[in-house]
């Protein structure tokens, strides 16, 4: 893995297409601008590990699991 | 619409049913996230499959993909009060010309992570996909501004 040290303020280039920059350093947290093409999509790698881990795994385990679960998942009813 | 698509239908065209099924046609639906579906590379393609035997839950199934298939449950059924925001460009996208209203011009799905192991199943109500049920357009959405979680155990409902 590369490393770069970056201040507040500072960027970097990936490719030619692609400038991130610091925007914002906190407590415990980074805030970061991307500028690139619209068409090079940014992911949160958080949200697409968590989709791939929720893949439905046709299994005995896995059908008492979600009918467990479903039994417990209700709608509201819609005022009348 | 995207081309061999065709609307998701409701009773009442957009309005939900009075009782517990948010989309009462028992069929199946098309669906495309134009940007894709995180963490899934190819054809943003898929479909949203009801199951009578899971419901309310469905199953997004790749159009491309069958191996690809995802629980989703109506963010209604986990949290009734549920807060979406959107970008004008999100709207723009899924073709929305108004404010997203939950039951309303917008369907809202959470996905869903079984239990397994020491887990618990949990849900991410930080990136709810929403769907326009008129143009079948959907996209992950994060809620930014909020402080929903990307895992939110589901311990309370079992």
């Amino acid at each position: 893995m590369l490393v770069l040290r970056r201040n507040q303020g500072q960027s970097f280039t990936v490719g030619d297409a692609v400038e991130v920059r610091v925007l914002q350093i906190g407590r415990g947290f980074v805030k970061i601008g991307i500028i690139g093409p619209r068409e090079i999509e940014v992911v949160r790698t958080e949200i697409a590990r968590l989709n791939q881990n929720a893949l439905w795994k046709a299994s005995g385990e896995s059908d008492e699991t979600l009918k467990e679960l479903v039994s417990h998942l209700r709608l509201p009813r819609k005022a009348k | 619409m995207f081309p061999g698509s065709r609307p998701i239908a409701f009773k009442d065209n957009l309005v939900p049913p009075s009782d517990t099924a948010l989309l009462a046609t028992g069929e199946n639906a098309e669906i495309l996230f134009p940007e894709g579906l995180p963490g899934f590379v190819g054809s943003g393609r898929f479909v949203l499959v009801y199951s009578k035997e899971y419901a309310p839950v469905y199953f997004l199934q790749s159009a491309s993909q069958p191996e690809v298939s995802l629980p989703v449950v109506p963010v209604q059924a986990v949290d009734p009060d549920y807060n979406l925001a959107m970008s004008a460009s999100d709207c723009e996208l899924l073709g929305l010309r108004e404010q997203p209203c939950l039951g309303g011009n917008v369907l809202c799905f959470v996905v869903l992570v079984l239990a397994s192991g020491d887990k618990q199943s949990a849900c991410n109500l930080m990136a709810p996909i929403v769907v326009n049920p008129v143009t079948s357009l959907a996209k992950q959405i994060v809620q930014f501004e909020s402080d929903y979680p990307s895992v939110f155990p589901l311990a309370s409902f079992q």
